[in-house]
């Protein structure tokens, strides 16, 4: 019953996809050999890791430790399955002969520690052979083995020489086929490091870095006859792009060597001639896009059965060494009731030359019924076989039903996460972007709305000084007809014209006409006594009918007279005004108390 | 009453025509099929000098594609990034650099973000700095509306519905003003950068030390330039220095 509730609480635990696995390169190991533990961690989510601490091995001694991670994501159907990895590597040095066992150690994963397993590891007398390793493209180099190892303790070892040889994995290839150069350091002496200080290059080839050491990893071989040490330096993945006699790149560094007391030797790579060998000319198939390489191609198809409105993921798997840098995605053969999106394509690639390449193309529907899916085909060159070949997807027939509910929420859900790739905008003319704000009709808009809403500020302004006060209104009305008429009178006085006295006159009854509601066609008698019953003081009606006598007798007065009369009869107007404006502000206070 | 109507009217057809446009250059876009992934490297170069000399964010978004289908995820993203920062309503731009984002080794590095604020992003996002011109353009003829109404109000009634709308018109125009000159400011001074090696090391800030290693594609924020670092922040906050040579910049040609 115990066991049954234990299993039951533990059964969560047997469902996630967590894997320790802790393993060695070799079980039984010689003394001149290393030994390479490694732990690798997966899982289908996302881990964090604490880097563990390396294991205390009794009769080993540590040298050092590597770590790297991976992650994968693959359509398996409809379904989006990923596997993330973190490896960790310890490389030990066996110390003396015997039999010995890796302790359990711990390692944090997301938050939790877990326990490895024991292994054990028995250490034996270095006296195993290598296999022996085909023959490099040097021309005074012949097959080379591993041999029995020389201790680096012989003295004999101190006096010999050190050279650097590139060794393509190709001696003969097809133009395009990306080859492996591998640079050796062989030697018979006591190097300590190399510093690799320059790649010298030549025409006719793309290169990326393919490894590149951290440490000298010494092996023992055989060459021509005589023992070395040699150290993987660097691996170069070259794809060429000429035909003909290829010379690889060319490295440069300088060996630290122990005699006594280090020193410097400096070393240049020998070898890494390729020959490479044109593409055929004859039955090139029309789809052939460049693609050049040792591939499998594998396809799979996420539904065969579905409604309007929801889409297929077809998924086209490229495996191998290739210039996959090289080729575009192959396209599918136009067909009919289906639309393809640009597919998104995901590479999980070493070097941009050897790995997987994975084409995800979104087929749209158009409309219901039963169709064939369209072929795709891809074609490329098989650098071992010297022969084009061509991959075409079977055919395939595809069940289209009138949409429904559901393919109207799978639509939602798929809006919200994206699985492919839209393709390019076509537009016959694309305009340079310059914003609204720096375009000139963008500011003369703003300027438009200012100058609206300050005119109907100032009109709401006017009609409200209209509707609240209408007295300061006319007042205010009949200050600007008396200054509209009284500037033209002025002018005239200074310049001694006649029309003083009409435009003066004028001036008056505009004002008093606006001001009092005189009309204008009362006689000026008339209006005097109307403006007698507006209690105007007795001194400014004097005042205004002097005016109007100066007025009536100025049409006869002699030129020599004017000037004086025409100025007093100026300050006479300007007074009479003064007196009405004093005479409402006057008012205009006595109300406002 | 007459000239208010006919004022109304033209400054409606003269706006009318600036919104539309910009309908047209954010929705009009025709797909062609597929097929059409890859130009050679000489068309690439012409498109990409054609693209950084008129700063269109439809070519931009193009090139993206174009990269992307050569499996350069780092190019991809950067002209990804300079078309949403023309115009940051570009749909297919964000579709496509939220699809690249998603399986690319770096993607646990961008946080998940609570919904509200990733609601507010999009709303950020839709209200490109052209939308947003437009829209501080029609709340100010709004608020002169209003104010128009304010002052021509039935001095018997209560005003507080014109106060009240012309208050409102006038927060979001000051607010829209605001917005739209921080994404000006934004677009011209824009610190997003993406890493373009296949993998590169972030450095300590104050040391040699490795951080952690970052691959191609991934945003960075530039928070200062130093002789050959950058000293950037990750999208989870993570303080570190990148090798100049190893990012580009969004606003960088």
């Amino acid at each position: 019953m115990k066991k049954t509730i234990l299993l039951i609480m533990l059964f969560p635990l047997m469902l996630s996809a967590l894997k320790i696995d802790l393993s060695v390169n070799k079980y039984v190991i010689s003394t001149n050999d290393q030994l390479e533990v490694t732990l690798k961690i997966t899982d289908s989510d996302r881990i964090k890791v604490v880097e563990p601490t390396p294991p205390s091995i009794p009769l080993f001694s540590f040298r050092n430790m590597t770590s790297g991670s991976s992650s994968s994501v693959v359509f398996e159907g409809t379904k989006l399955v990923s596997e993330f990895s973190e490896t960790f590597r310890f490389f030990y040095f066996p110390l003396k002969t015997g039999k010995t066992t890796i302790p359990s150690f711990q390692v944090k994963v997301n938050g939790r520690f877990y326990s490895t397993r024991e292994i054990n590891i028995e250490v034996v007398k270095g006296t195993s052979k290598a296999p022996s390793q085909s023959a490099p493209s040097y021309p005074n180099f012949g097959a080379f083995g591993f041999d029995e190892p020389d201790s680096w303790d012989d003295r004999e070892q101190w006096i010999g020489d050190s050279f650097l040889l590139a060794i393509p994995q190709e001696q003969t290839i097809y133009r395009g086929f990306p080859t492996i150069v591998s640079y050796y350091l062989y030697t018979d002496e006591m190097v300590r490091s190399f510093n690799l200080e320059n790649e010298i290059d030549s025409d006719g080839y793309g290169k990326s870095t393919y490894e590149q050491p951290s440490v000298l990893n010494y092996e023992n071989v055989n060459l021509n006859g005589k023992q070395y040490k040699r150290a993987l330096i660097k691996r170069l993945a070259i794809i060429p792009n000429k035909e003909g006699r290829l010379q690889a790149p060319i490295l440069e560094g300088y060996a630290r060597l122990y005699r006594f007391s280090y020193s410097n030797k400096t070393l240049r790579s020998e070898g890494g001639i390729i020959n490479v060998l044109p593409l055929p000319k004859n039955n090139v198939p029309a789809s052939f896009g460049g693609a050049v390489g040792d591939f499998k191609i594998s396809y799979s198809l996420s539904r065969k059965e579905l409604s309007l409105g929801e889409t297929i993921t077809f998924t086209l798997k490229i495996k191998g060494r290739g210039n996959f840098n090289q080729f575009s995605a192959p396209e599918f053969a136009s067909g009919k009731g289906f639309q393809v999106s640009t597919p998104m394509v995901i590479d999980n690639l070493k070097a941009g030359i050897e790995g997987e390449r994975t084409y995800y193309y979104t087929l749209i529907p158009q409309d219901k019924g039963s169709y064939e899916l369209p072929e795709l085909s891809f074609t490329w060159f098989d650098n071992y076989s010297g022969s084009y070949k061509t991959y075409r997807s079977p055919k395939e027939m595809i069940k289209v039903s009138s949409a429904n509910v559901l393919s109207y929420f799978n639509r939602l859900r798929q809006s919200k996460t994206p699985k492919a790739m839209l393709p390019k905008v076509v537009k016959k003319h694309f305009p340079p972007y310059v914003p609204y704000v720096q375009q000139p009709w963008y500011w003369i808009l703003v300027l438009l709305i200012f100058a609206f809403s300050l005119f109907v500020a100032f009109f709401a302004l006017d009609s409200k000084m209209k509707r609240d006060n209408p007295e300061r209104y006319a007042s205010l009305k009949a200050e600007k007809v008396l200054l509209r008429y009284l500037k033209p009178a002025t002018l005239a006085a200074k310049n001694l014209s006649l029309e003083f006295y009409p435009l003066a006159e004028k001036a008056l009854f505009e004002y008093l006409a606006s001001k009092y509601k005189l009309s204008n066609r009362l006689s000026t008698k008339e209006k005097l006594q109307a403006l007698s019953q507006e209690n105007i003081p007795d001194w400014l009606l004097e005042e205004i009918q002097l005016f109007l006598n100066h007025s009536q007798a100025a049409r006869f007065m002699p030129e020599s007279e004017r000037a004086v009369n025409l100025d007093e009869d100026l300050n006479r107007i300007r007074k009479i005004f003064n007196g009405f404006t004093r005479l409402g502000k006057n008012k205009h206070n006595r109300s406002t108390k | 009453m007459k000239w208010r109507l006919i004022f109304l009217c033209i400054f409606c057809f003269i706006l009318g025509e600036a919104l539309f446009a910009q309908t047209d250059s954010l929705k009009t876009s025709q797909y062609i099929n597929s097929g059409e992934l890859t130009q050679l490297p000489d068309s690439l170069d012409k498109a990409i000098r054609e693209a950084e000399h008129k700063k269109n964010a439809d070519l931009f978004y193009n090139l993206g594609v174009d990269f992307f289908a050569r499996g350069d995820i780092g190019m991809a993203n950067l002209y990804f990034l300079k078309a949403l920062n023309i115009n940051s309503a570009h749909s297919q731009a964000k579709n496509n650099l939220n699809l690249s984002i998603r399986y690319s080794p770096d993607a646990d590095l961008y946080p998940e973000h609570l919904f509200l604020v990733q609601v507010l992003y999009k709303v950020l996002d839709f209200f490109s700095v052209n939308r947003l011109a437009i829209f501080v353009l029609i709340f100010l003829f709004l608020s002169a509306l209003a104010l128009c109404w304010l002052l021509f109000y039935d001095p018997e009634k209560e005003r507080a519905l014109p106060i009240l709308v012309l208050a409102l018109c006038l927060i979001i125009c000051i607010a829209s003003s605001i917005t739209l000159g921080i994404k000006l400011h934004h677009q011209k001074h824009n610190p997003n950068a993406v890493v373009i090696l296949n993998q590169t090391n972030l450095l300590s800030p104050t040391s040699n030390n490795v951080i952690q290693t970052v691959h191609s594609g991934l945003i960075v924020k530039i928070v200062q330039s130093e002789n050959n670092h950058y000293l950037v922040h990750l999208p989870n906050g993570q303080l570190g220095r990148l090798k100049k040579e190893a990012v580009k910049t969004v606003i960088g040609s």
